[in-house]
């Protein structure tokens, strides 16, 4: 069983989902390794970043181990923190390989991120 | 602990990881149980060992190890109308008490990346609160080093709000609760103060909870569809991803040429599980969503597709049958839908791509 890892640097908002009741997109990730337990960024249960237009926000080593994939989607839970209600706003699956480098995740509900990562091994 | 079990936990931690962490709360100095809460524990724990050595108490622990959580779930909830715990629980009641709750609930610890551990409760409304209707709960806590798979014991609480009132974050900490006997006491309070004590028994004394940070859900008649949704999936031989999802036509729903997807995999007639988790991704004629789902399975996964319409029930819009022998590992195949939705002239037509990515998996 070979692990990978990969590495999520930032993630750029080009435009803010259409959806948000508040002033931009109040983002948060859901990492999701082999099907796993998930894991929440921001980390120890708490909040989201608050994104607007222009803004990155900078993932303070947010290096993902899985062994055959690990999915990353975006959310935005605006003001009501019921799951039920948070918005999907994107997702990307990392494979062995994928290399380094940035891709861009748009909705048609006006949401337009940027998620750049580092292939580690 | 059997994987059914672990993984529908699971689903709650999750759940609870999501959150938002609770506003910090100030610790309260360290409660002093009143002598009639202390022989309500005693008893408790009399009831117990009564009911764990009797040969119907027995037979049931022996099958809690095989239960699933519907199946715990039920098994907790009959406890207070089992003769020993029913007797205990009227005589509670006819006691001066501070606390509105009394629960009982089996207390377990799972290991899944992370460790976690559980109480299944069902709570009864007892002094201010005795009329009060019962429920049950789950209450759930990350937790590191722990001795991973086991039921690992019966907790009694005695709780300041009434039993549908307990949902939400609490700090626990370690009590001596001034009883004798071997068992772990804790106390537990958050933002709106006190919030109850528990007696754990079956854990020992070192291997009591120290300081925890843990989540009650109130667990209601959820039906087919769960507030909590599931999204950890156990694993199996094989691994696929559906890479993407192709709006060839969207279906005309009345509210314009655009469909909002969302779709259920289910793998070998196992647990449905929702993508997206929650809500739904927009689609018009010619979009592909790359949705990068991964899934564990066997020999075959069903994948319905539905364009999610607030006010007339969700419309399936494709359904794709993926069996094992139609893949190749490490190459795309397209799935075009089993079933011709269209109607009319709506053409309606989805089609989606699939990745083996591991095979025979031991």
């Amino acid at each position: 069983m070979r692990k990978h890892s990969i590495q999520v640097t930032s993630i750029y908002c080009n435009a803010t989902s259409e959806s948000g009741i508040t002033s931009g997109d109040e983002v948060y990730l859901v990492c999701q390794a082999d099907g796993g337990l998930p894991i929440r960024v921001p980390g120890k249960i708490n909040s989201s970043e608050n994104m607007k237009k222009g803004d990155t926000w900078k993932l303070d080593n947010l290096v993902l181990n899985f062994e055959y994939e690990v999915l990353v989607t975006l959310w935005d839970h605006d003001l009501n923190y019921d799951p039920n209600l948070a918005t999907y706003l994107q997702s990307n699956d990392f494979q062995p390989g994928t290399g380094s480098g940035s891709k861009r995740l748009s909705n048609r509900n006006g949401a337009d991120y940027t998620i750049s990562y580092t292939y580690i091994d | 602990m059997n994987d059914t079990l672990k993984i529908q936990l699971a689903n709650y931690v999750s759940a609870y990881r999501s959150m938002p962490s609770p506003a910090p709360a100030e610790r309260p100095s360290n409660p002093v149980l009143t002598e009639n809460e202390k022989k309500v524990f005693m008893e408790a724990e009399k009831a117990w060992a009564a009911y764990s050595s009797s040969p119907e108490g027995k037979k049931e622990l022996a099958a809690v190890e095989n239960m699933d959580l519907p199946e715990l779930r039920a098994y907790v909830a009959g406890l207070p109308d089992k003769p020993v715990f029913s007797k205990l629980i009227k005589w509670i009641r006819s006691l001066d008490l501070p606390d509105s709750s009394f629960s009982i609930g089996l207390y377990v610890e799972a290991e899944l990346v992370i460790g976690f551990s559980g109480t299944l409760g069902v709570a009864v409304g007892v002094g201010n609160s005795a009329g009060a209707q019962s429920c049950e709960f789950l209450s759930v806590s990350l937790e590191v080093g722990l001795q991973a798979g086991a039921l690992a014991g019966v907790q009694f609480g005695l709780w300041n709000q009434a039993p549908a009132e307990l949902e939400g974050n609490a700090t626990g900490v370690e009590l001596d609760l001034g009883i004798e006997f071997e068992m772990s006491g804790a106390f537990y309070f958050n933002t709106s103060g006190l919030r109850g004590a528990t007696l754990t028994l079956g854990v020992g004394v070192e291997d009591g909870i120290a300081v925890v940070e843990c989540y009650t859900f109130i667990l209601g008649d959820q039906g087919a569809d769960p507030y909590i949704k599931p999204v950890v999936q156990p694993r199996k031989s094989n691994f696929l991803i559906i890479e993407s999802l192709k709006c060839v036509h969207p279906s005309n729903d009345g509210a314009g040429d655009e469909n909002e997807i969302y779709f259920i995999f289910q793998a070998d007639g196992d647990t449905a599980y929702p993508y997206p988790t929650y809500d739904y991704f927009s689609m018009k004629e010619g979009d592909t969503w790359q949705c990068g789902r991964s899934v564990w399975f066997n020999s075959s996964v069903a994948v319905t597709v539905y364009d999610e319409d607030g006010t007339s029930g969700n419309d399936v819009v494709g359904t794709f049958s993926i069996s094992l022998s139609q893949l190749k590992l490490g190459t795309s195949v397209t799935f075009k839908s089993t079933k011709d939705y269209s109607s009319g002239f709506d053409k309606v037509e989805y089609t989606i791509n699939v990745k083996l990515i591991a095979q025979n998996v031991s």
